[in-house]
């Protein structure tokens, strides 16, 4: 399990002009073992879209270099790699039974039919795309993304448009293909309670850098929340973020050796409460465990 | 229990089976412009043989007023002939705007707006490399052209054969700009010219409403060109004598005037201005005028000068090929 | 698989359980209510995963759990299969009585002392958190 599904190292994207661009990706370096479930979180225009668009092969990095299974040339893996763009892009005139025929069509030699027709089984096969519903058309891209048996799938905002039930559904089939085929699953998010419970990786990327990287229980348990009288020392702990009120400070700290804790009160935070954390101090350094860290084979914890 | 295991690649990628595949999936995408493309193939065919069968109904009534002879040398004009000449004249041009048609659906709905609108993405997201899918978006309207303009162009020499005998009809003849392009491979030239410029357009702008408008400039400025110095194309044929010269039916006149003593070319059109009392041929003559001249195409220069032209489309449209390959190539890889 | 298997999991993601001591705790209830026997199957972690949408790394981190213990065993290509029964209802009530006649006289002395249900129930989850706040990290 050591090795990477996307290995990036110093990887810039700027959109617009030269100079006066939009610098979407920025020195932006990690590493996503193979077979993870990761989730892909930031604020919007964190440049969730611009990496997955690379990792995808289907734009090119302005800087730095982007492997995926082992290649780096995203493009030659395409038939391993199947991304679901946040837009849910198909054929517009095309009926749901032709854009599965075109699936086949696209995927000769890997092409899985039945998994693909039970996923867009519920949808009505005669409609045309554009009569679908945004969850419907949710639906079909995930059968045509499933249907091509991929190594590794990107999927950008999956969940947004899909009603409660489905979002279940959906989630138990991506779940049940990783579990069978080691499929390495990237899902971008805005919001995290969407994924939580399924991801066991997790990368946040903020301005354009991943800033926290890694298996999310050792994220978790990486950090920790303090509360105690105002005016303690909070040294050697890195602090993220701290808040005083009356006489009570509340510090959220990445844990540097053990935490005194006769003066602490400790609690594990959230996987939310730490992006929350991460989001309102821009300036707290990144954390990226060693199985995250760009050009360090690092063993997977879960091995 | 089941375990994780790394996925085998149970196949491995069969690159020409995504060009197929993106054809056929291109097909069925398209599915509308293909039938109206072959209603277009249709009414073109149509049209002709609805020419051809009105002027045969018409060709007995010999007095009336028919175009083949009615005794010696003198023929009098028929409606349905000078109405199907007149319809015929442009055939040139009625295909070559077909191609260029061929060229605004390549650089519209063919290949901008699915840059556009983001289609291209489950497309390359798929097993489909960017350069198949933009090969398969070049090949298959190419080769349903060149198909579909191949049949005109053997259909409309078939319409203009009706005028085989018979005098000299000013606007059906071979070299004339409404004709010349429809009658031999320079219009399969042409589609693929279109073609071609349509897929560099949109893959430089991506954006269906501007790429179609390029490509029109583009390729109107072409055909233009081409139709303005189609004669340079190969050289004219020279001809002089000592006695005014007339045209041969099927040459094509380039130029014609005086030559001096040493060999110095006159122009007519350089003493239109000249004292009109005197006549042309005068001042022709006080320039040092001695025998006539004549350059010209002869009917037998149609080929090379088709072949020619074809060459010069065919060497532009690769040309413009390899530049949409290039320009999706630094984009997307 | 032929044979279907014996339980499914609920997972409440409120609860602030990890969700693999949730599947733990629930293989555990049912050994303990006779719902699983020795020699019983229990869901494929693809089983699991499906139904609930949680990671898979999740349920193998539990079945390793229950495995440690003892309780189950996993046949290579075949499944995850129930070695042993877990004492049953009446053993553990057997064992858990002396504590429970105590706990009954905190509970009586307590509530004679004035303090509401509530007030009980949030001193006996204080002391029951500091108590065992060193083994949640586990």
């Amino acid at each position: 399990m050591t090795e990477a599904a996307i290995e990036a190292h110093g990887l810039g994207r700027t959109y617009g002009r030269r100079g006066g661009g939009h610098r979407a990706l920025h020195d932006c370096s990690f590493r996503l073992p193979a077979g993870r479930v990761c989730a892909l979180v930031g604020p919007n225009g964190a440049g969730k879209s611009t990496l997955l668009n690379l990792a995808a092969g289907l734009d090119r990095p302005g800087a730095g270099s982007l492997a995926v299974l082992g290649s780096t040339e995203p493009a030659d893996v395409r038939d391993r790699v199947a991304y679901v763009a946040q837009d849910k892009p198909l054929y517009p005139q095309l009926t749901v039974a032709d854009t599965l025929w075109a699936g086949a069509e696209l995927n000769p030699g890997r092409w899985d039919r039945a998994t693909a027709d039970r996923i867009a089984g519920p949808l009505p096969q005669g409609a045309r795309v554009r009569t679908l519903s945004g969850g419907q058309r949710t639906r079909l891209a995930l059968a045509l993304a499933l249907g091509k048996r991929p190594e590794l799938m990107l999927l950008d905002e999956p969940m947004a448009d899909l009603d409660p039930l489905a979002r279940h559904e959906l989630m138990g089939v991506l779940m049940a293909e990783t579990a069978e085929h080691g499929t390495t699953i990237v899902m971008s998010s805005h919001i995290l309670t969407e994924l939580e419970g399924a991801c066991d990786y997790l990368l946040f990327v903020d301005g354009g850098r991943v800033r926290l990287g890694g298996e999310a229980e050792d994220i978790t348990s990486a950090h920790a929340l303090l509360t105690g009288q105002a005016g303690r020392d909070l040294a050697p702990h890195t602090v993220v973020e701290s808040r005083t009120t009356g006489r009570q400070l509340t510090a959220l700290v990445r844990k540097e050796g053990p935490v005194d804790t006769a003066a602490w009160s400790v609690t594990q935070p959230s996987l939310e409460e730490l992006l929350l954390a991460h989001l309102r101090s821009p300036e707290a350094p990144p954390l990226l465990t060693p199985s995250a860290s760009a050009g360090v084979r690092a063993e997977g914890v879960s091995a | 229990m089941s375990t994780l295991t790394r996925p085998k690649t149970e196949a491995v990628a069969t690159a020409p089976g995504t060009l197929r595949g993106s054809a056929r999936v291109l097909l069925r995408v398209h599915r509308k412009a293909l039938w109206a493309g072959a209603a277009l193939l249709v009414t073109g065919i149509g049209i002709v043989v609805a020419l051809r069968v009105w002027m045969a109904s018409s060709e007995a009534l010999c007095g009336g007023g028919d175009v083949t002879p009615c005794g010696d040398e003198i023929y009098v004009p028929n409606y349905a002939y000078t109405s199907a000449e007149g319809y015929l004249a442009n055939g040139g041009t009625v295909l070559i705007l077909l191609a260029a048609l061929i060229g605004l659906f390549v650089a519209g709905p063919l290949i901008a707006r699915e840059l556009e609108s983001g289609t291209f993405r489950p497309a390359w997201a798929q097993s489909v490399s960017p350069a198949h899918w933009l090969a398969a978006r070049l090949a298959v309207p190419a080769a349903l052209t060149v198909t579909g303009l191949t049949i005109l162009v053997i259909v409309y020499r078939w319409g203009l054969w009706a005028f085989r005998s018979g005098p000299e009809r000013y606007g059906t003849r071979w070299h004339s700009t409404g004709v010349f392009p429809g009658t031999g491979p320079a219009v399969l030239g042409y589609a693929l010219l279109a073609v071609a410029v349509g897929a560099l357009c949109a893959v430089l702008v991506r954006r269906t409403l501007l790429a179609m408008s390029l490509t029109a400039l583009v390729f109107g400025a072409v055909a233009a060109c081409l139709s303005a110095w189609r004669y340079e194309l190969w050289p004219s044929s020279f001809r002089k004598s000592t006695d005014v010269l007339g045209h041969a039916p099927g040459d094509w006149p380039i130029d014609s005037g005086m030559l001096t003593a040493s060999g110095e070319k006159l122009y007519w059109q350089d003493c239109f201005e000249a004292d009109m009392t005197q006549g042309v041929e005068a001042c022709m003559r006080g320039r040092g005028g001695i025998d006539y001249f004549s350059d010209y195409h002869p009917a037998s220069h149609y080929w090379p000068l088709q072949l020619a032209e074809t060459g010069i489309l065919l060497a532009l449209a690769a040309l413009a090929v390899f530049a949409a390959f290039r320009v999706l190539r630094r984009l997307h890889g | 698989m032929a044979e279907p298997a014996a339980v499914e999991f609920r997972i409440d993601r409120r609860s602030g359980v990890a969700t693999y001591l949730q599947i733990v705790q629930q293989t555990k209830q049912a050994l303990r209510l006779g719902v699983l026997e020795p020699g019983d199957r229990l869901p494929t972690a693809r089983e699991v995963v499906e139904a609930t949408a949680i990671n898979p790394n999740t349920v193998l981190k539990a079945y390793r759990e229950l495995e440690r213990e003892g309780l189950v065993e996993a046949r290579r290509g075949l499944g995850t299969f129930v070695r042993r029964t877990l004492g049953g209802a009446a053993e553990a009530s057997a064992a858990d009585a002396p504590l429970r006649t105590e706990l009954a006289d905190w509970a009586r002395r307590a509530r004679s002392a004035g303090l509401e249900k509530d007030d009980v129930g949030a001193l006996f989850t204080a002391v029951i958190d500091s108590i065992y706040q060193g083994d949640q990290d586990r």
